[in-house]
This record gives C-alpha cells, structure tokens and sequence, in this order.
C-alpha cells in the first residue's frame, strides 16, 4: 500500500469515529443535551435555561436568577461560596440530591435540611413500582393537589426553620436497609421530600431525588409544574457536577463546540475558502510533479 | 477531528441509582392495601374510632398502584369499611348519649337517642355481613395479582388478619346490643316517674345590651310546688344562670343582657333531678322565651380600591354612621386577615386611613375589610365592610431601539444618519426607554447576548444600554439579545424583552473578496501552465496538409520515446480530421473533447480516432511503461483513421454541398 492510500484510509476511519461519536445520542445522566430518558433536555427547554458548563462559569452567577444543581459530583469550595452568594444575594437554589453531595452544598449554605441518603419505598402510591414513590405537594386548595413522582429517591430531615412542602403518603417508608420490606426502626410515612428555605435575600428549594426533572419524568408527572412556582427566570442549569465525566462526553462536548463554530457563516465561509485553496494547490502540486 | 475521536469507546460506567420508568419493571402489591384496612378494622373493634377513620382516610384506592381489574373491587371494599366505622362510631355515641340522659331523668330525649341507635345497630350488621362477603370474594380476586413471594404472603397475612378483625367486630356488636337492651330496659322503668312543669318568663320583652332584666318561673308537679330544687337558665342554649326554687316552687333571676349586639336572645329554664329526685321525678324544660335586644347600629361608608401594589401607601377616606357614638372610634384595614392599617374616627364620624400593602404580599384577589369595634358604654354597635380586592405588581413598560442590522465595523455616517451608535469595545450601546407609572428607581438590568451578559444600574425614561456584543471578525449573523429589569421596589414585577438583530460584519466581506480574487488568479495561473504545456506539443504536431514536422518532446518525455511516437501519429490523425471535418483542435481543447465534438462527424473513422485518442492521452498522463506494441497499434490506428476517412471524404464534402 502506497503512502498516499494509508493517508486515505487513516482519514476515512477517522471520519467515520468522528460520526459514531456525534450520532450516538448523549446518554449521561442530568445532561441538559440529553434527549434520552435520563437527560435534562425538555426542562432544560422548558425553562428556557442556560446550561453553566464550568467551575469557572460559577463566577459570573448573580442574582436574580434560579440554579437548579444536581450534584453528583463534589463542587469545588469556591463553587460553593459563589452559590451561597448567588442565594443570599435573591437567587433560588434548587437543589436535587438523595444520595449524591447535596448534604455538602447544604452544609456550605449552613441550611437545617439535610438529605438522609437512605431509599424511599412506597408500595402502594407509586408510580410502576414501589421504588417509584409519590409524593403530595401542599397546597392552597386539595381541588388542586399535586404529586411529585420519584425515581428512586430518598427523605429530608429537617430542622427549625425549614418548611416542608411535599410528603410522601403514608404507606411509605425509608428502607434503611434496602431490602424492599418494612423492618421495625424503619421511619414509617408520610415523610418529608420535598422543603424549602430562606436563606438571605433568597431561597433554597431542595427535593430528595436527583432524578425528579429527568426526561421520562417530567413526561409522566407534574414534577416540572411543581418545581416551576418557584423558579424565577433567568434560570441556570448545572452542567459542571451533575454526573462524572467521560471521554464520549467531553469528545462529544468539542464535537458540539466545533458545530456551534461551524454554524457561524463566516466560519463556514472561511473553511469553504480553505478547502476550495486546498482543491486547487493539491491540483497544481499534483499537475507539477508530472 | 482524529484527536477529538481518539479515546471515545473508552467511556467508564456511570453508577446513578435511578431506572427507565417506561422500562422498569412493574410489580403490584395489592395485599398491602388489604393489609392496612385489615389494621383499620382491628383498630375499629377496639373501639378506636378515631384512628381507625383516620387510617382508612389514608387509603386512596383510586390513586394506589394496584391492577386496574382490581381497583373497583378495592375503592368499594374500602368505601364499605369506612361507612362500618361511622356507622358504629355512631352507634357508640347515640348509645352513650341515651345511656348519660337516662341518668338525668331526661325521658324525651333518651328516647330519640335510643331509637338512633336501634337503627345504627341494625345497620352495622347488615354491614358486616356485607363486609364479610366481600372479604371472600375480594381475597379471591386478589390473590391471582400479587407480584413475586413476597406479595403472596401479603395477601394470605391480610386474610388472616381481615378474618380476625371481622370476627372481633361481631363481638363488639353483640356488645352494643347488650348495652342497647340494658338501656331500653332502664327507660321503660324511667318512663313511670312524675313529670315536673316548669315555666319561664321574662319582666319586659326588650332589653338594652348590658342592662339587666328579671327572669322568673315555677316548677311544680301533679299540682303542687316542687321546693328547694335547683333551676338552670340557658341563655342562647348556654347554661348561664342557676337559682333555687322557694316554698312554692317558684323561682327568680337578675340575668344582664351580653354585649353581643345580636337583635335577639333566647331564654329557657331547665330542671334536672338531683339526689332522691331520680328516683322519682324526670326532667323538665320551660317554653323558650325570645327578648329583644336593644343597641345602636353602626354603618360604615368607605371607599375601597379594585387594586392594590405591595409596597404601596394607599388613603382610605370613610364616614361612620350611628345614632350612638361615632367620634374617637378605632378604624382597623385588614388584608387577608393582617392588620395593613388603623386610624381614628373624628368627632363627625368621617376617617382617613393609610394602608400599605406587606412588600411580600403574593399576587392574587384578597379579601380587604374594615372594621370599627363596638362602644359598650355607649351601647354601640360594631360594624365592617369589606370586598375582593386584586393585590398585583405593575410591570414597567421597556422598549429598545434596537437597530435591524448592526454593521461592523460601524460606519459613522450611516449610525448618525439612523440615529444611533455604532459597536465599541463595550459593546453596542442601544436606546432603551423604560417608565413606569409608579416611582422607579435605579432598577438592575440584566443585557444579554448569547452567553454573555452585562448587569447595570438603569433609570427610568430614556438611557443607553451597552450590550455586550464583542467587536470580532467572528461576530456576524443572526443575534438574540435580551434584556431583564429587575426592579427594586416591591410593587414592581420584572419585565424581559427579547429582540433579534443581523450582525453583518464587514471585515468579513472584505476578507472574502480578497480570498476571491486570490482564487481567480490562482486558476487563471494553473490553467496558463496547463494551455502552455498543450501549446507546445500541438506547435510541433505534423499539419496533414504538409510534411510532419520534426518531433517535439513534450515535458517530462524522453526523445524518440515510444510515447513521442504516438503522440505525434495522434496529431496527424487529428489534423487530418481538423481538415475534413472543419472543427479546429483549439487552444483550450482537450483531447477528449475535441473527440466527442468531431467523433459522430466522420462515421467508422471515428471508432479508431478515439481508441487512439485513448492511446494518446496514455501517452501523455499516464505513468505505465509505454512499449513498442502499444507503438505499433497506434501506427495501425492511424492508418485505419486515414484510409476510413480517405473512404469518407468524398461523402463528407458531398454532403456539406
């Protein structure tokens, strides 16, 4: 095989990588791209939100505004002192966890909520299964009662000052030991998932599960109508801690960052530009060496 | 695009504890329902009735996750439960109630109560009955729908436990029927004692709030004087007052009307056996006695507003009306039930009041009132008044000037001539107009391009907002912008405007005409050396009409190569054609066109003239060795061209004729 073929095949396979890696849909957990069931895309399209991609994007956070964190993954201490600002400054902090770092974020904001980390199950008022539990959120009239739907999500425990506004029903229970079945010492239902509080100029709303505003939930639920009373625009959507980071994604985060550059006109210009030149030195290099 | 793809199958697993609703698995565990109800109905034979209504409460059969064939079956079970509990809870006070009137020789109404009870414990045990029936059929049912071991063993526990709680309730009703035959014989044995008369009337039939009247009455029995017996008075069904009958029986009370200022009050004396008297003698009540109370009414004449803003002072002007007292009276505005105001009457009855809506008021209709409490020493009524009021926040209007097309870099006269300012490092400085009909002052506003954002303090009426729109030769197309006003003042709600705008970048433009140009002269410059290169073979190509010239190595060839050698018998062929067909083998032609235009003009001829052609262009491009057969075909096709076209051409120059 000639130079020139090896140099053609090494191109084709690396187009063809390229493709396999953009065609196959992002399937990392909370991504706001995410069109598949676990993704953040319909609430991220819903709320009109933007997408905070990097620690460093933490600095530019300032009220008003909500953020909605998911955090699977520890935020740095200086992240962490942003988001307090940002909260006490007016801005809304959703936080979804159960048995992620939000005890940390929660810790950081000095929030008498914490998150207990243990599985909620609930057999008999549940969506699909009874780890799928649900939850009825507080309000003005019982005409217009709403549920939370779960997805394998925990309980809070709360201190003075926090006001819980969804519970769970009273047939649930926290499987402490998670074997699926009600054992004595086991805290029994209704118990508190969702709370909230004020903190400063702001508030913070926090919900044990991490999985509450996930594609397939927001689908069969009202969990994104729920959470959107206390959402005040503009809102941001954690993209830094929401799930561990893999190769596919960060190839795929380039790729993504790549189209968005190729999307402007005068870089399309431009690569026409370049690629036309190529075409035409590669023809008279070609027709000179003959 | 390598380096971005190179470590992509290397993506590590993710573990996040949550599944697929659409695919998780079902599982349904209906004996759970049956388990708690189970619980519910041993709580009610304890005679629990509070808990046991609370705990059925929780079960919403509609909403629980069991299988669709068995909600019906499981919404009636459990509605049949919860009639059983307030059918004994019933039961259990009427019989309670008969049972503690029977003590007090109260005949008349142990009676109602006793017959209230015969008629709930019936009912409860048509109930059971119903309820054990359907434990049957339910249990059936349900056991062909429990999902793995585990819900089995729910349901065959809640049989148990069902079977267990019905059984202690047939007990607990056998109870009740006992208790119900053991109180019907006390009152058959109660029935036989004297009954008393007692009566009751009052000096005057009206009566001023706070002044006092006399109550008096006698209490007798079968003609004569009941003596020394206590007499209870029920002021509007409240016992209030208590007095002792004398010799004859009659008795008298000093009862103050209350400050109520209700237009009537009710008086009804009571008597109940004490001591030896329950032995012998039931209890009485007189008629009812209605007095009229006497006050002075208020009316109250405000204004109140359809709307209010949270933050905002608002003057409620007012005149009390009365008879009575109207000066110095206290005025109180309640929002939702939260003082939001208070002032005082002056001596003509008219009030001025500010109010101010809570700054944290949510959005929404209220109940506003006003109220002035009552003056008991002038025998004054109270009064309020009160309406729906809308509670909202008024967004300031914002309009921007934003320009349709932003040139960059921006061209001065044309901005002067537009009336507006061209990009700078800052940004692009936009015209924004924002007013509101109530003080604003120094509000954030929030300017966005894309990503970027840029947060200021604005004013109210006419300013400049720097959007932050980076002077680059990237920055061209179609950009959204937007700005959010954040008010400061609580009677204001934020307000966004989204614009979009073509950004066209004229460095741009320039730079693509230049890169145009470039390319224009690259091309005119490859196809020069590619014409000369053409030139210089057909120059030494033999003309048919004359001797072959001698022949021309064309670049890169070899004298007297075999490739030179075809080539020139292809430039004799080809001239021989260019003279019989009168098509000129052009500067610009290449070889194969020159024998798709000619081919079909000089019939077989044509066949040979292009394999030969093929032959040539070999020669000329290709890098395989060219040898003396390839020579030697060429020579045979140019020999069969010249004799086909020798054939052709008195037919050729015929048919042009």
């Amino acid at each position: 095989m000639t130079g020139r073929a090896w140099v053609n095949a090494v191109l084709a396979a690396g187009i063809g990588v390229a493709m396999l890696t953009w065609l196959h849909p992002a399937d990392t957990d909370y991504s706001a791209a995410g069109r598949g069931w676990n993704g953040l895309q319909r609430t991220t399209r819903e709320l009109n939100a933007v997408t905070l991609a990097a620690a460093g994007e933490y600095a530019l956070l300032a009220p008003p505004g909500t953020l909605i964190l998911v955090p699977s993954m520890l935020p740095e201490r200086s992240v962490l002192g942003n988001v307090n600002g940002f909260v006490r400054g007016g801005g809304v902090l959703v936080l979804l966890d159960d048995y992620g770092y939000g005890n940390d974020v929660l810790e950081a904001l000095g929030a008498p909520i914490q998150f207990s980390g243990r599985p909620l199950v609930d057999p008999l008022h549940c969506d699909t299964n009874e780890t799928m539990p649900k939850a009825k959120v507080s309000t003005v009239s019982a005409a217009d009662a709403e549920a939370l739907t779960m997805n394998h999500g925990s309980w809070l425990v709360l201190g003075a000052g926090a006001e819980t506004w969804a519970r769970s029903s009273y047939f649930s229970y926290g499987d402490a030991d998670n074997n699926r079945k009600w054992d004595g010492g086991e805290p029994e239902g209704p118990l508190p998932v969702g709370a909230s509080w004020v903190c400063g100029e702001g508030q913070v709303v926090v919900v044990a599960d991490a999985s509450l505003l996930i594609n397939s939930m927001v689908e069969r639920s009202d969990n994104l109508e729920v959470l959107s009373r206390f959402v005040r625009a503009p809102v941001y959507i954690d993209q830094a801690y929401h799930a561990a980071d893999t190769s596919l994604d960060r190839n795929k985060q380039r790729m993504e960052r790549l189209r968005v550059f190729l999307s402007y006109p005068a870089a399309v210009a431009v690569a026409v530009i370049l690629l036309a030149g190529a075409a035409l030195w590669y023809g008279w290099y070609a027709r000179r060496a003959e | 695009m390598l380096l971005l793809t190179s470590c992509a199958p290397a993506s590590p697993a993710v573990l996040v504890p949550h599944e697929n609703p659409a695919t998780a698995a079902s599982r349904f565990s209906p004996g759970d329902l049956f388990l708690h109800v189970a619980g519910s109905l041993q709580q009610l034979a304890l005679q629990q009735y509070g808990s046991a209504r609370e705990a059925l409460s929780q079960v919403d059969a509609g909403e629980a996750h069991i299988p669709e064939a068995l909600r019906h079956i499981c919404v009636r079970y459990v509605e049949l439960c919860d009639e059983l509990a307030r059918t004994l809870d019933g039961l259990d006070r009427s019989l309670s109630t008969a049972e503690r009137l029977l003590e007090t020789n109260e005949i008349a109404a142990a009676r109602a109560q006793l017959d209230e009870a015969r008629g709930f414990l019936s009912l409860a045990e048509d109930q059971l009955d119903s309820l054990e029936s359907a434990t049957t059929e339910a249990m059936a049912l349900v056991g062909r729908y429990g999902t793995g071991g585990a819900a089995r063993a729910a349901v065959t526990e809640a049989r148990t436990r069902l079977d267990d709680a019905i059984r202690r309730l047939r007990e607990l009703t056998a109870e009740y029927l006992r208790r119900l035959d053991a109180a019907t014989m006390q009152f058959e044995r109660r029935v036989s004692f004297v009954s008393p008369w007692l009566t009751c009337d009052a000096e005057v039939d009206a009566v001023w709030v706070g002044e006092q009247v006399v109550v008096s009455g006698v209490l007798s029995s079968q003609g004569g004087p009941l003596a020394a017996r206590t007499v209870q008075l029920l002021v509007d069904g409240i016992a209030a007052y208590e007095a002792v009958t004398d010799a004859g029986g009659a008795y008298a009370l000093q009862v103050t009307a209350p400050y109520r200022y209700m237009p009537r009050m009710t008086l009804q004396a009571r008597f109940s056996p004490r001591g030896a008297d329950l032995a012998s003698v039931q209890s009485a009540a007189s008629a009812s006695v209605e007095l009229t109370v006497r006050y002075y009414e208020t009316s109250i004449e405000v204004g109140l507003p359809r709307e209010l803003q949270p933050g905002v002072s608002t003057r409620l002007l007012g005149r009390l009306s009365s008879i009575g007292a109207v000066g110095e009276r206290p005025v109180e505005v309640l929002l939702s039930g939260e003082m939001v105001g208070h002032a005082v009457s002056f001596d003509d009855g008219a009030f001025v009041c500010e109010m101010r809506v809570p700054a944290a008021a949510p959005e929404g209709d209220v109940q506003l009132a006003v109220r002035t409490p009552s003056v008991d020493e002038m025998k004054t009524g109270p009064v309020d008044t009160s309406a729906a009021v809308r509670v909202s926040r008024v967004a300031p209007s914002l309009s921007l000037g934003f320009p349709g097309i932003v040139l960059m870099p921006s061209v001065r006269l044309l901005d002067q001539l537009l009336g507006q300012r061209g990009v700078t490092d800052d940004g692009l400085p936009v015209r924004t107009a924002l007013d509101s009909p109530l003080p604003l002052t120094a509000p954030a506003l929030v300017a966005r391009i894309g990503d970027e954002a840029v947060r200021v303090t604005g004013r109210a009426g006419e300013t400049w907002v720097t959007f932050p729109l980076r002077r680059s030769v990237w920055t061209v197309g179609i950009q959204t912008a937007r700005l959010d006003v954040v008010p400061s003042e609580p009677w204001h709600r934020p307000v966004t405007r989204e614009v979009r705008f073509l950004v066209v970048n004229l460095i741009l433009v320039l730079l693509a005409l230049v890169v145009l140009c470039w390319i224009v002269v690259m091309m005119a410059y490859v196809r020069r050396g590619q014409v000369e290169a053409v030139v210089h073979l057909r120059a030494e190509a033999p003309v048919p009409a004359a001797a072959p010239p001698p022949p021309v190595v064309a670049p890169g060839f070899a004298a007297a190569s075999h490739r030179h050698a075809i080539v020139n018998l292809y430039l004799a062929a080809a001239r021989r054609v260019e003279g019989l067909t009168g098509l000129a083998f052009g500067r610009t032609v290449t070889l194969r066109e020159f024998l798709s235009s000619c081919g079909a003009l000089i019939g077989r001829a044509g066949t040979f003239f292009a394999r030969l052609t093929a032959l040539a262009e070999e020669a000329l491009y290709s890098r395989h060795d060219i040898g003396a057969a390839d020579v030697a075909r060429s020579h045979e096709l140019a020999d069969l061209v010249e004799g086909e076209m020798a054939r052709e051409a008195p037919c050729a120059r015929g048919g042009k004729t």
